[in-house]
């Protein structure tokens, strides 16, 4: 699916990734934790194909491609979907007019038509059912004057719709209360399947009990400096980051 | 055919009026009424970079090249009426070609008996009292040039007259189409009078017919909206890279009426609207919104007057821009609020995106308040398209140049949306989105 090797990449001066390195096979999800500043999301941004990052170091194959010679758009349209932390608010641009043009640009990439309005319609009822993403949001602005949880169902939805074969969330349940997380990780849990993969970046473990990851990865310095099964996330949530930080200058 | 260099031949203009001042129409009363805005035409001087209210407009480059003094007959049967009729408004279209109006294209007869539209000539023969009555009424004290010029020696134009009552359920569309084989001088006055209790919505378009040479149009629109009158006025210039017009609109609202305007600008060199409402009764409202789309090296001044003479009175301004390349764009916000005016409410904003270093944006507000009792604001914004939702869009697989259009369309609808015309709505949303594409 993906593979990132000694990735090293920094904004302006300031190098954020410094070797970073993962492997996502088919159907897996991998969480990726650590403290404030580690990385985690300029790690998705850089991913994302976002221009402000400078790539200074390595590789990452994405479905045998070259992602990063890819533009931002051309890694959507490939299947790579972001869903973002701070959703931005459009004014004036319907959702429903948002989809409506990223798929049709997306199907054009992969030399498929635009879809009917008749199926167009279906699908939108069929995937906002999926996060109880009420109709009327459907029809106003992207995120315009949505709540915090709104927006995250909103990327879940937008995520829904464009069928990505790897999805990476940056921080999804930042800002969620409790119901809002399990809607989210609902929708999630209904689009995992033996070819979709997720990249699930979080502060909390809290999020993992919905989402079951088959690895969780600690990053740190732009690291991936631990690896586990689900149960690390456990250990995180009662230790601490600092037990890892600690770990990590001993070994210095 | 007179031709006539402007910057320092004002003569050769003072010949004109008296040559022809007998032959405009309008009895003694309106002549003298003529000769007065004349006068003061003659006073004024076209503006200069020092008059403060044309600053940023300055008119001394319009008249580098020699203006020819005549209306222009040619080529107005062939023009394709048909066309503008179809692919616009669903309305009662009149069509005026150099601001002379062809009958046989135009539909006239609106309502009944009561109301019409006509020419000035036949409003000033057939309906002497109400054309003595209107005619330049609200020009009086206003000291812009191009509206006392324009008072003075206008022949062409319409009278609309809405009679107490009336209920004109189809919009009127007055399609200017506008054709020269030389620099032509233009005069187009037109005055629409909406009786107490009437209803009527106007589409005023302005093109350049295809092959049009320069010319500077220079018209002005006098509309008197009766006690609990409603009105919607809206305007869209279209015209040609070498088109200059000068569009003056002199609203008066008595109390409780509505009046709605919209001026949409694409395309034209140089342009000037000057919008001045006389709020004049109380519990009038008054909606004044515009967009400009400008590219190359076009200049759109919108200037704006609210006067709010009377208390409990309503008005709102929306005004957004969105310059390309060299064009260069001007907002001009002024309300006053009367002693009397208590309980005013007025509010005004200008947004405008600037797509490129050498595009140039002013916006100057100017509230002038001499009522305690008021709620006035206004907001100004100039900035670039918004970097992050270019991003946003781009990383759910939209090319930029589709996700600029999007967000460049989005900011342009906003303005659109008040529009209360459905089929003119859908024509513009249709012309804007061809704008970005």
């Amino acid at each position: 699916m993906i593979s990132i090797k000694n990735l090293k990449a920094g904004i302006e001066d300031k190098e954020i990734l410094r070797g970073f390195n993962l492997e996502v096979k088919p159907g897996e999800v991998h969480a990726i934790m650590g403290p404030n500043g580690s990385g985690k999301s300029t790690l998705a941004s850089v991913l994302a194909g976002k221009e402000d990052y400078n790539v200074t170091e390595g590789t990452v194959i994405f479905n045998e491609k070259d992602l990063l010679e890819m533009s931002a758009e051309d890694r959507a349209r490939e299947g790579l979907f972001l869903a973002f932390q701070y959703p931005v608010e459009i004014p004036g641009v319907s959702n429903i007019n948002f989809l409506k043009t990223a798929l049709a640009e997306i199907r054009n990439y992969k030399g498929l038509p635009p879809l009917e309005a008749k199926d167009f319609l279906k699908l939108v009822k069929e995937k906002q059912a999926m996060v109880e993403l009420q109709g009327s949001l459907a029809n106003r602005s992207v995120n315009e004057g949505f709540s915090g949880g709104e927006k995250k169902r909103n990327e879940i939805f937008q995520m829904a719709m464009l069928e990505p074969t790897l999805a990476i969330l940056d921080e999804t349940d930042s800002g969620l209360d409790i119901d809002a997380l399990r809607i989210v990780a609902n929708g999630v849990n209904q689009l995992r399947n033996k070819e979709r993969s997720f990249i699930v970046i979080t502060h909390y473990q809290r999020l993992l009990d919905y989402i079951v990851p088959d690895f969780v990865h600690v990053m740190y310095n732009g690291q991936i400096v631990k690896s586990g099964p689900k149960e690390l996330a456990l250990e995180l949530e009662e230790k601490g980051y600092d037990w890892i930080k600690k770990e990590m200058e001993t070994a210095v | 055919m007179n031709t006539v260099s402007i910057t320092n031949e004002l003569q050769t203009i003072v010949d004109i009026f008296e040559s022809s001042i007998d032959n405009l129409p309008g009895d003694a009363i309106t002549k003298a009424n003529r000769r007065e805005a004349f006068n003061k035409f003659m006073d004024l001087g076209f503006p200069t970079k020092s008059n403060e209210e044309y600053k940023y407009s300055t008119t001394e480059k319009l008249f580098k090249d020699e203006l020819h003094w005549t209306s222009n007959k040619q080529n107005k049967l062939h023009i394709d009426y048909d066309f503008y009729r179809n692919n616009n408004t669903d309305a009662n279209h009149v069509f005026l070609v150099n601001g002379e109006l062809i009958h046989e294209e135009s539909e006239l007869n609106i309502l009944n008996d009561d109301c019409f539209i006509c020419d000035l000539k036949t409003a000033a023969t057939k309906y002497n009292s109400l054309f003595e009555k209107y005619y330049a009424a609200q020009i009086r004290n206003f000291k812009d040039a191009f509206a006392q010029l324009n008072t003075a020696l206008a022949s062409n134009g319409l009278f609309i007259y809405i009679a107490p009552n009336a209920q004109v359920q189809k919009p009127i569309q007055i399609n200017n189409i506008c054709t020269s084989n030389a620099y032509q001088m233009l005069q187009v006055h037109h005055v629409i009078v909406a009786e107490k209790f009437s209803n009527v919505s106007m589409v005023e378009t302005f093109f350049s017919e295809k092959n049009s040479e320069a010319y500077l149009l220079n018209t002005l629109s006098e509309v008197y909206v009766g006690q609990n009158a409603f009105v919607n006025y809206y305007k869209l210039q279209s015209e040609n890279d070498t088109a200059i017009h000068i569009n003056t609109t002199q609203v008066i609202q008595s109390q409780q009426s509505h009046f709605d305007t919209n001026t949409i600008t694409l395309g034209g060199k140089w342009l000037r609207n000057n919008l001045n409402i006389v709020l004049n009764g109380i519990q009038c409202v008054s909606h004044l919104n515009g967009l400009q789309l400008l590219n190359k090296q076009q200049h759109v001044d919108n200037h704006t007057l609210v006067d709010h003479q009377m208390p409990h009175c309503e008005s709102n301004q929306l005004y957004k821009g969105i310059l390309k390349d060299k064009s260069t764009g001007v907002f001009n916000g002024k309300i006053f609020v009367r002693k009397d005016a208590q309980k005013t409410n007025a509010y005004q904003s200008s947004k405008n995106m600037l797509l490129s270093d050498d595009a140039t944006m002013n916006t100057k507000p100017q509230l002038e308040i001499y009522a305690d009792d008021v709620k006035c604001s206004h907001g100004s914004s100039t900035g670039q398209i918004d970097e992050n939702a270019v991003f946003y869009l781009r990383a759910r697989g939209i090319s930029p140049d589709s996700a600029k259009a999007l967000l460049m369309c989005a900011f342009a609808m906003d303005v659109i949306h008040t529009i209360k015309i459905d089929s003119y709505k859908n024509y513009l949303g249709g012309l804007i989105e061809k704008c970005f594409k």
